[in-house]
Order: structure tokens, then sequence, then C-alpha cells
């Protein structure tokens, strides 16, 4: 007798093996399997959301609604705001949505205006003012590369003010000064965004292995099966476009 | 409907909210203050979470209608795949309600929303291999632009290949093999160059979000109403 459990093994594999068929090339099976993702995707999100509700809204509303009504009563504001939202549909109210949107991009502005300036913008800058000269050669050596990338990264990113060169005059000492920094910017972002690119590269092929040994692998016959399925696909679409 | 309820009305809104949240977060006035400032605070993000829950609703409609429409337009060759994507969409929302409705008539269960068995079982053999395989596909895209951005034209180019060759290097097994001085090098890059490369970046991130928000504060940030009268 077949479980659901092997069936969901089975599953497993061959959305795998169909999702990577794409990498050679469009099919048949592929398309069914990005379907297949895109409805439980939806239908998964829409299940968190209700979730969501159930937990902040409905459950606290249901449980022990004295408390809810006399301290939480306003939560039916947002709840009113939330099914306004749905007037997007209408061509005569559609602009009804927009009170949630108003009271969500301002809820996240205004917790962002709070935090980024001091994460973001006060702790790099304490952070880059390091001592420049010191008892310790490396210590030292490192400040000083810290700080010349990264007063380089902010003269790159000054798009505004950009000192010209005049034509036939030997180059000013603030041009040079800058177009020092300018090149120091944007060598220590190439080494950034090497050492970026590169880390992108091991999560992608720690990813790809582990997907490997979860899911493939402990099912090799089901795996077979989906690609050899999926080469037929591939094969007569080949055919058919001949 | 006047302009007034239709765009002042909303920005009116997010200008006062964002006053309030940064004016109460900034200015200490006294500790009842700070209390009642601090409970709705909690309380608004909880009207976020709200808000944005019904946002997800939306968006699953989104895509539900959007099928449809292309079942209609499409014809037989698209319907198929449409009706897979519908069908499993509204599979998954129905096994939530089931789930939902179980968890207030039978408590004692243990069954929610998300652990309702039917759901679990879709979203275990459907939707986690599937949103596993498809972000690690992009590995095979990945191979193809370290090609491209791996060539090297310029002692930028060059800088940039150096340095992700020692990264990836530094962070394996072979690399530690080849040069015991891949780990050390790779520790010094990623604590030195790499975070003073990103600080700016941070730093310009940071200013661009300030402005954002001083330009939805002055009204001239408008785009997240949509479509215009």
């Amino acid at each position: 007798m077949i479980g659901w459990d092997v069936i969901g093994a089975w599953l497993c594999a061959a959305m795998v093996v169909w999702i990577y068929s794409f990498v050679y090339r469009d099919n048949v099976f592929y398309k069914i399997a990005e379907h297949m993702f895109v409805g439980t995707a939806a239908g998964y999100s829409i299940a968190l959301a209700l979730d969501s509700l159930n937990r902040v809204l409905v459950s606290p509303a249901v449980r022990s609604p004295h408390t809810f009504w006399s301290a939480s009563w306003h939560y039916v504001i947002p709840a009113i705001l939330g099914v306004l939202m749905f007037t997007k549909y209408s061509k005569k109210y559609y602009w009804l949505a927009r009170y949630a949107v108003a009271v969500n991009i301002a809820v996240g502005s205004g917790l962002a205006l709070r935090t980024v300036p001091i994460a973001n913008i006060v702790r790099q800058i304490t952070a880059t003012i390091v001592p420049l000269w010191g008892s310790d050669p490396v210590k030292t050596l490192n400040n000083w590369i810290l700080v010349l990338i990264t007063l380089g990264g902010l003269t790159y990113f000054i798009f505004t003010t950009f000192p010209k060169k005049a034509e036939g005059v030997k180059p000013s000492l603030t041009y040079l000064v800058y177009r020092g920094l300018y090149y120091i910017g944007i060598y220590g972002m190439m080494v950034g965004f090497g050492a970026l690119f590169a880390n992108t590269i091991m999560t992608r092929v720690g990813f790809l292995i582990s997907v490997y040994l979860i899911y493939i692998q402990p099912q090799a016959l089901a795996s077979a099966i989906a690609a050899v399925l999926t080469a037929a696909a591939i094969i007569l679409g080949i055919l058919r476009k001949r | 409907m006047s302009l007034v309820a239709r765009r002042y009305t909303p920005q009116i809104i997010v200008t006062i909210i964002i006053l309030l949240s940064i004016a109460f977060y900034y200015l200490y006035i006294n500790r009842d203050v700070a209390g009642a400032f601090s409970t709705a605070d909690k309380a608004l993000s909880d009207w976020a979470v709200i808000i944005t829950s019904f946002a997800l609703i939306v968006g699953g409609i989104d895509i539900l209608r959007f099928h449809l429409t292309k079942v209609r337009k499409e014809g037989l060759k698209q319907a198929p795949f449409s009706l897979v994507s519908i069908g499993l969409l509204v599979t998954m929302v129905i096994f939530a309600l089931i789930g939902w409705y179980i968890s207030y008539s039978n408590p004692a269960a243990g069954i929610a929303i998300t652990t309702q068995p039917q759901f679990r079982w879709l979203y275990l053999n459907l939707y986690a291999p599937a949103d596993a395989a498809v972000y690690s596909i992009l590995v095979f895209y990945i191979a193809s632009a370290s090609y491209r951005a791996f060539r090297v034209r310029n002692p930028m180019a060059l800088l940039l290949l150096v340095t992700a060759l020692i990264v990836v290097f530094g962070n394996t097994t072979i690399g530690g093999v080849v040069w015991p001085g891949f780990l050390p090098l790779r520790d010094w890059i990623m604590t030195v160059p790499n975070t003073a490369a990103f600080r700016p970046i941070t730093i310009g991130a940071g200013l661009g979000t300030v402005v954002l928000g001083l330009r939805l504060l002055t009204w001239r940030e408008t785009s997240w109403m949509g479509r215009r009268e």
C-alpha cells in the first residue's frame, strides 16, 4: 500500500528535478512545477496572513472579548482599513485603499526615521573615527585602509560636486586629493564586491548541495524517473518545433 | 469625491503618524508621556501587521484573478497550467480555513492554521522543495554571471577576481590544503577592506531612507498612492 508519505517523497524529488530542468530548456514539466509552486506559494502567503490576523485580532477578540473591547478596541480601525484595500478592484472607490497604505507607509517610515539615522549614519561614522597613529603598525595600517576606503567611497558617491580639471593648467591640490580618494573608493569597493560575490557563490552552491542531499539523493528512483520524463518532454518539444 | 478625500487626507495621515512617531521618540517629556508613547507605538505596529495581512490576502486574490484572466484569454494552451495554480491556491486556503475552524471548535486537538495536516503535507512536499529548488537554481545563473564578471579586462576586474578567489578558497577546505594563508587573508579582507567598502554604501542607504521620509513628510513622494486622478 502506497502511503501519502511515499507520494510526498516522490513529489518532492519530481518538483526539484522539474524545476532544475529549466537550466537546459523550458519544457512542460517545468511549467507544471512552476505553476504548482506559484499556487502553493500564494496559498501559503494567504494562510500566513490569516494566521497573523488570527493571532493579533480574531483570537483576542473571541477568547477574551471583555479585555479586547476595553483595551484593544482600536484594532477594529486597521481591520476596517484592511477591508478597504479590496476597493482597489473598484473603478470608482479605488482611492479608499490609500488610507490603509498610508498607515503602513507612515508606520514603516516612522520606524525607519528612528532607527536608520543612528544605525546607518551615526554609528558608521563613529566606527570610522579610529586612531591613525599608534604603537601597533599592523593596526595602524588597517585603520588607514579603513578610513581611506570609507572616505574614498563617500567621495565616489558625491555625484553633484566634482572638481573640474582646467585644460592646459596644472591640476589643483583639491582636484588631486579628490581624484585620489575617488580611485581608492572604487578599488576598495571592488574588493568589497569581490568578497560579496564570492560569498554569494558559496551560499548558492551550499544551497544546491543541501537540496541535492535532502530531496534528490534520498529519492534517487523518483528523481531519475522525473528526469527521464523531463528529458522526453524536452526532446518532444525540440522535435515538434522542427 | 473631492481631491481632499482622495489625495490630501491620506497624505495628512502619513504626515501626522510620522511626526508623532519621530517627535515622541526623540523628545523626552516625562515618564508618563514616554509610557503612553510606547503603548501607542506597539499598537501602531499591530495596526501595520493587520493591514499587511489584508494586503497579503489582496495579493493572493490578485494572483487568482491573473490566472483566471489567462484561462479566459489564452484558452487551452495556458488553461491546464493556470488551473493547476488556481487549484492549489484554493486548496491551500481551504485547508488553512479548516485548520482555523478546528483551532476554535476543538482547541484540545492542537491544530492551527499552519499545522493543519493536509496543509502541512502540501507545504512540506510541494512548497518547501519547490522553494528550495527555485532559489538554488540561481547558482547556474551565478556561474554564468561570474564568468562575465571575472574576465580580467582592467585592474579593477583583476582586483575583483583576486578577492573573490581568496574568499572562495578561504571558505573551503581545499583552500587550506593549497595554502594555509587563505583563511587569515580572507578574514582580513572581510574585516578591513570589505567593512570599509560597504560603510559608504550603508551611509548612503541611510541618507536615502531619511530623504524618503522627508519627501513623504513634505508630500513630495506620492508614488505610493498609485494611479493619479
